[in-house]
């Protein structure tokens, strides 16, 4: 058998040399090229299969044991934290919490390398504290709410802004109430601990979106509480073993058709003389070097060697070109995903970028860039881009924390200003990590950049909002008292120093009343203006409400000296800017500001010392007539506490008769005693006698002038009523000073009258003095009452004529009986010319308008012949006695002469 | 047929009216009696639900005795009685908050008491300015609950401040011969107001030095360590800050060496709860001093008898005010109740604004814990001043007496 088969072998073996040798060449050639390729194809194909299925299962395994140890920890941590005594403590709390919750939480910035948002909310689902703030969205805090209201710890997964997050809510429970008082939520993100491309976490309810070409799961392992969540964790194969192989094979297949064209070059040229076949097939082979292996074949002709061999290349033309298309193909996959990966990057709307380190020059930017920034991308990667554009205040810190990452090789996140081409600055976080070389040097930065200047924006308006004034944009009552508070708290001995100045404006009431709060709000933000510009750059200005302004200033290493002289330059400045008109809606209108003034010691003084003290000399500045500023005095105080002793006292002297009437006699020029005016003393036992100006001021204020005021006329009209009884004395009249307050009372021309009537006197012999000053706050119903008294026999004086700024044409209408010239215009009328005159006018201004003269204080009978000689003639003072109490009035009048 | 009374056969409606005409007399009359009578509010927001506390029941118990009197006196307002109501806040500042929102919504109601923990009252005292609530701190003694830098402010306080009472101790601590003590103090609001009193104080050389402050949370369970770091740093003694809670401290001391057991001076916030009940035996072991502001065995007589017959009469028989727990409650609580009387005939209405006004022009009152003259004014809103302040220790039979 075997011999026939070499027989027929030997049928068809070549008889030429040249056809033999390029028989057994090719022959050989493709020997190696089958065995080869198809050796390696099968074996490399099927061990990197399994190789790999067993990698990824093994990732898989020890990836959800990893994630499941990290997402516990950071749960059990969190769970800690909300049994913990610290924030249960907190619940409990109110304010000044913050002062261990803040630094408390904002330590907490992530768990186990987790970054985490936590939030701390009461049992209504209001916000106590946070970790970061404005990381929660309303939906999120609604959902807490509605866990605190059904009473149990849940957690979800959801979409967040980068990628799946964790939401977590734990219930606060104290033990002292036994029932849920509030609530611990968290949330992280799952994307920073599923850390690799060929990682995906999938939990229930989520749909698997693509196939893969290999992957494997595990499930992971999750505390009790959150088991529903089913996590499970995918593997997938991204470095395809398959291709590697292939590439290898596919080298080795070319490796392969290498050499068997070199044994058909080399078959060519030995047999090239032999054969024209060969020469053919040659050509051919040159062909495909040329154009590559296309469609094109070899001509295969007759059944002998050549056209074998022929059939041959032409078979591993077929082998390569098949090769060629898988590699093309895997080629176009490749393109797909980078394209995929590509419009993910641009469709959001963080800029994706690389640094170069050491440089920190750009290497990539994505097209957000440009867009956001409008900068081109060739500028972007400029030199020095990057540091060029940094807001100069944020460069260090950006710079050690990219630094730090570098180092570390921890991701980062930080905030700060990048210029924007129009020139302003824009917030962003950037959140990036290094990228190392094989030697593992950090070569550059890779990361994204969040524009955030809207929510900055919105920080920092709710900043505002809480600290200061809406209208004035100045710091509010509650950054003042903190920033006091600051001061007392920092307070050393020789720091502790400065001032307080309380400032309210005079009559801003008036004017709100009068043009209304828009124009009031209008005036209050130009005088903050002028406050604002009043002050040194380190002082602080705050509205403490209404009309009420605080400048505070720190004494610092000034001396006491020249710093009182800073402090009274500025309240004087102040005072004179406050006094310019203001410009309100076309409208001029003029105000001023009276201003208390207290130099503080912070290491003694407490916030509301400090408030109180510069309130009260603003108080006193405002006594003191306005439109000035008055330095707080411990004799302030004292006579804050005199004044309440007073009051006390005073609201006893009636019922413990401690007032008492004197009697001052009126005189005419011929000697003749006309009457008396009567004047009010209170001799008190601890006070002593106390001056009508010590204490009318008050029984005004307190309304006690009513009932004091009533016994006066009591008093009076029982005097009256004794004189009337006697004939000597019946024309005697009876002086009784009224004070506005008294006079403006309701019913106070009835009381009079019925007071009067009991006692039947006439009407006529009581005068009664009213003080100029005072009328012309309400002239008109003045007048009417003066009328509607004269009408029932009362007569008027006016008392202390001439020193009010009453206009003559007032006083024109102001029914007198009487005018009474005050001691002031004549005390110096033997030197002064000046009051000569005015002496003079007062006398002319009487005569003319009708009216009677009395001069008060007459002291000597010098003045008495000089007013006499101006046309005075009736006279009362220290001349004829000093007031008398009433038991010596009787006496008196007995040697006094009366007719 | 008479055509006045409908015929029902015309008018089915008509006997339907008729049938109504004493039932709306009837209605229209009690109503009429109801109007005349309806109660007068008065509102006590504190810690009723809280575990073994007891202070908010006694706040209760001294306002309605007092309630009671008033009633049986005539009551306010042309004959209307005053009627306490009370709502839960378990310490909580968050409850507390919208406990005073629902109490500032009943048209009747003047005026509210608060409870015993500061860090409520401080959260509640926005919104008391605000919605302008007559608000009496009957406990609470956190400086900061009387602001004086504002004006026309609503919150008043019948109890004792800690700018008083820290220095008291202090100074108690000093006049028994300890150089250095340490502080226990609470984590809250309430606890950083003394912790502020008492650094103010040292600076002025009557304090003992102060050598460790230590801070616990009222979820704690031991107090022990913080209890040793303070006689480590050298305490002779330990100044409490503390309310019931500090039971479990005292219960531990009974595990600690003799030498290493040291005086307590104590915030009266201890007799808020069970604190006697709690402690055990070693109430009787343990030198515990707590400050108070009711001696009640120094009170005017005719006053401390009528005031034992109401309280008595409420607590039940047999409860004698020395047996009942967290006395100053009661007393605080019925001055305030009996001013807040004042007041609301004073304004003769019950608009809050007014009564918040009269408060400050009460000339006199002559109450259970002492002689109130002016207790109030537009400058100062705390009744109490350092004269009320006296230091007591328990009696092996949990009452407590003067030292």
């Amino acid at each position: 058998m075997i011999s026939r088969f070499t027989e027929k072998i030997a049928q068809y073996y070549p008889q030429r040399l040249a056809h033999r040798f390029a028989l057994v060449s090719a022959a050989l050639a493709m020997l190696v090229l089958l065995v080869s390729g198809i050796g390696s194809w099968l074996l490399t194909y099927s061990q990197a299969e399994a190789v790999d299925r067993l990698l990824i299962q093994k990732e898989a395994d020890y990836s959800a044991t990893l994630v499941g140890a990290t997402i516990s920890g950071v749960i059990s941590r969190m769970d800690e934290m909300a049994d913990g005594s610290l924030l249960i403590s907190a619940i409990t709390d109110s304010a000044g919490r913050e002062s261990y919750l803040h630094p408390y939480l904002s330590s907490i910035n992530s768990v186990n390398g987790i970054p985490i948002s936590i939030f701390l909310a009461d049992h209504l689902g209001n916000e106590i504290a946070s970790n970061r703030h404005g990381d929660f969205t309303p939906e999120e805090k609604k959902w807490m709410l509605d866990q605190i209201s059904l009473g149990k710890d849940y957690a979800i997964v959801q979409q967040g802004k980068y990628g799946p997050e964790l939401l977590a809510v734990e219930l606060i429970t104290p033990p002292g109430t036994g029932q849920p008082e509030g609530a611990l939520m968290y949330k992280f993100s799952l994307l920073g601990i599923v850390y690799s491309d060929s990682l995906e976490l999938q939990w229930h309810g989520r749909n698997q979106s693509e196939t893969q070409l290999r992957y494997a799961s595990a499930a992971i392992d999750l505390p009790d509480d959150f088991d529903h969540l089913g996590f499970k964790i995918i593997a997938k194969s991204n470095r395809s073993s398959i291709t590697v192989n292939l590439l290898q094979l596919t080298q080795m297949i070319a490796l392969a058709g290498l050499m068997s064209l070199l044994v058909l070059y080399l078959g060519r040229r030995l047999a090239f003389a032999l054969t024209g076949e060969l020469r053919r097939l040659e050509l051919f082979s040159r062909t495909v070097v040329q154009l590559g292996f296309g469609d094109a074949r070899a001509p295969v002709k007759g059944n002998d060697e050549v056209s074998s061999l022929a059939q041959s290349v032409n078979h591993m033309l077929d082998a390569l070109h098949d090769q060629h298309q898988k590699l093309q193909d895997e080629s176009d996959r490749r393109t797909q995903i980078l394209e995929r990966y590509r419009l993910l990057v641009e469709s959001t709307h963080a800029i994706s970028w690389e640094l170069m380190l050491p440089e920190y020059q750009f290497s990539f930017v994505s097209p957000q860039a440009e867009e956001i920034f409008e900068y081109e991308i060739r500028e972007w990667k400029e030199a020095r881009f990057s540091s060029v554009h940094l807001h100069i205040e944020d460069v260090d810190r950006l710079l050690a924390v990219r630094s730090k990452a570098a180092r570390t090789g921890e991701q980062y996140r930080c905030e700060y200003r990048f210029r924007h081409k129009n020139g302003n600055y824009l917030w962003v976080e950037e959140i990036g990590s290094v990228v190392r070389n094989a030697q593992l040097e950090a070569i550059a930065l890779r990361g994204i950049m969040v524009d955030i200047t809207q929510r900055k924006q919105s920080e920092q308006e709710i900043e505002r909002l809480a600290f200061y004034d809406a209208l004035t944009g100045l710091p509010n009552r509650r950054f003042l008292t903190n920033y006091l508070q600051d001061i007392v708290d920092a307070a050393e001995e020789k720091t502790a120093y400065g001032v307080v100045i309380f400032i309210d404006l005079d009559n801003f009431k008036t004017l709100n009343d009068t043009y209304g709060h828009d124009i009031g709000d209008i005036f209050l933000v130009q005088a903050a203006d002028r406050l604002k510009n009043a002050i040194r750059v380190d002082d602080l200005v705050a509205r403490l409400g209404g009309d009420e302004f605080i400048i505070v200033m720190r004494a610092g290493n000034a001396s006491s000296f020249t710093f009182r002289e800073t402090v009274e330059r500025i309240a004087k400045n102040i005072i004179q800017s406050m006094d310019n008109p203001y410009q309100l809606e076309g409208n001029e209108h003029h105000s001023s500001a009276s201003l208390g003034v207290y130099f503080f010691n912070a290491f003694e003084d407490t916030v509301s010392d400090m408030l109180q003290r510069a309130d009260l000399a603003m108080y006193h500045a405002k006594e003191n007539g306005r439109n000035g500023y008055s330095i707080f005095d411990p004799v302030m105080q004292s006579e804050l506490t005199n004044r309440t002793n007073m009051e006390i006292k005073l609201r006893h002297a009636l019922r413990n008769h401690e007032f008492q009437l004197y009697y001052q006699p009126q005189i005419s020029a011929e000697g003749k005693t006309l009457g008396f005016e009567a004047l009010l003393r209170w001799k008190n036992f601890e006070l002593g006698l106390v001056e009508p100006a010590q204490f009318i001021c008050l029984a005004e204020e307190t309304g006690l002038i009513i009932p004091i005021g009533e016994w006066i006329f009591e008093q009076a009209c029982r005097k009256l009523a004794e004189w009337q009884k006697v004939k000597e004395y019946a024309h005697l009249s009876l002086s009784v000073n009224v004070s506005i307050r008294q006079f403006a009372h309701k019913n106070f021309t009835e009381r009079l009258i019925a007071t009067v009537n009991r006692y039947g006197i006439n009407p006529n012999r009581l005068k009664l003095e009213l003080t100029e000053s005072l009328l012309m706050n309400e002239i008109e119903s003045s007048i009417a009452k003066i009328k509607q008294l004269k009408e029932h026999g009362f007569r008027f004086s006016l008392d202390d004529f001439g020193t009010g700024y009453s206009s003559l044409s007032y006083l024109r209408r102001l029914p007198m009986d009487e005018l009474k010239i005050d001691r002031s215009f004549f005390a110096n009328l033997l030197v002064d010319e000046k009051d000569a005159a005015v002496v003079k006018t007062i006398v002319v201004l009487a005569n003319s308008l009708g009216m009677g003269l009395i001069a008060e204080g007459v002291e000597n009978e010098k003045q008495r012949d000089v007013l006499a000689s101006y046309g005075c003639y009736v006279y009362q003072g220290y001349l004829y006695g000093a007031p008398l109490v009433e038991k010596e009035l009787s006496s008196y009048l007995e040697t006094a002469q009366t007719i | 047929m008479n055509r006045i009374l409908p015929c029902p056969t015309r008018n089915p409606y008509g006997v339907a009216c008729l049938k109504f005409v004493p039932l709306l007399l009837l209605t229209f009359s009690l109503h009429v009696i109801a109007e005349e009578k309806k109660p007068v509010l008065i509102g006590i927001e504190a810690e009723f639900g809280l575990l073994n506390s007891t202070s908010a029941q006694a706040v209760e118990l001294g306002a309605r005795a007092a309630a009671e009197e008033i009633n049986a006196a005539g009551g306010v307002l042309d004959g209307r009685p005053l009627k306490i109501i009370t709502r839960d806040n378990r310490s909580v500042p968050s409850r507390g908050v919208e406990n005073l929102k629902e109490l500032a919504g009943m048209p009747d109601l003047v005026a509210v008491l608060g409870g015993r923990f500061s860090a409520v009252v401080l959260q509640q005292a926005p919104y008391i300015q605000s919605e302008g609530i007559p608000f009496i701190a009957v406990w609470s003694s956190a400086d900061q609950i009387i602001d004086p830098s504002v004006k026309s402010s609503y919150l008043f306080r019948v109890s004792m401040r800690d700018t008083l009472t820290m220095p008291f101790m202090l100074e108690y601590a000093s006049a028994k011969g300890y150089k250095k003590v340490g502080l226990l103090i609470l984590n809250n609001a309430w606890g950083r107001s003394n912790l502020a009193a008492a650094e103010k104080f040292a600076k002025s050389g009557r304090s003992p030095k102060i050598v460790s402050s230590s801070w616990y949370g009222n979820a704690d369970t031991s107090f022990i360590e913080r209890y040793n770091s303070l006689v480590d740093a050298g305490a002779q003694a330990v100044i409490l800050v503390a309310n019931d809670e500090a039971a479990i401290l005292m219960k531990e001391l009974m595990a600690v060496p003799a030498h290493r057991r040291k005086p307590l001076i104590s915030h009266w916030g201890v007799t808020g709860g069970q604190f006697v009940e709690k402690s055990g035996a070693a109430i009787s072991e343990i030198d515990l001093s707590v400050v108070q502001t009711f001696n009640m065995y120094a009170a005017d007589p005719i006053i401390r008898a009528r005031f034992s017959q109401s309280v008595s009469a409420i607590a039940g028989p047999g409860r004698q005010p020395e047996n009942i727990q967290s006395l100053p409650g009661v007393a605080n609580a019925y001055d305030a109740t009996h001013m807040l009387a004042i007041a609301i005939r004073q304004a003769g209405s019950t608009d809050r604004a007014k009564i918040r006004e009269q408060l400050e022009k009460i000339k006199s009152y002559r109450g259970i814990v002492k002689h109130y003259v002016y207790p109030f004014t537009p400058f100062r809103h705390e009744a109490f001043d350092k004269r009320q302040l006296l230091m007591m220790h328990y009696r092996p039979d949990g009452v407590l007496v003067p030292r």
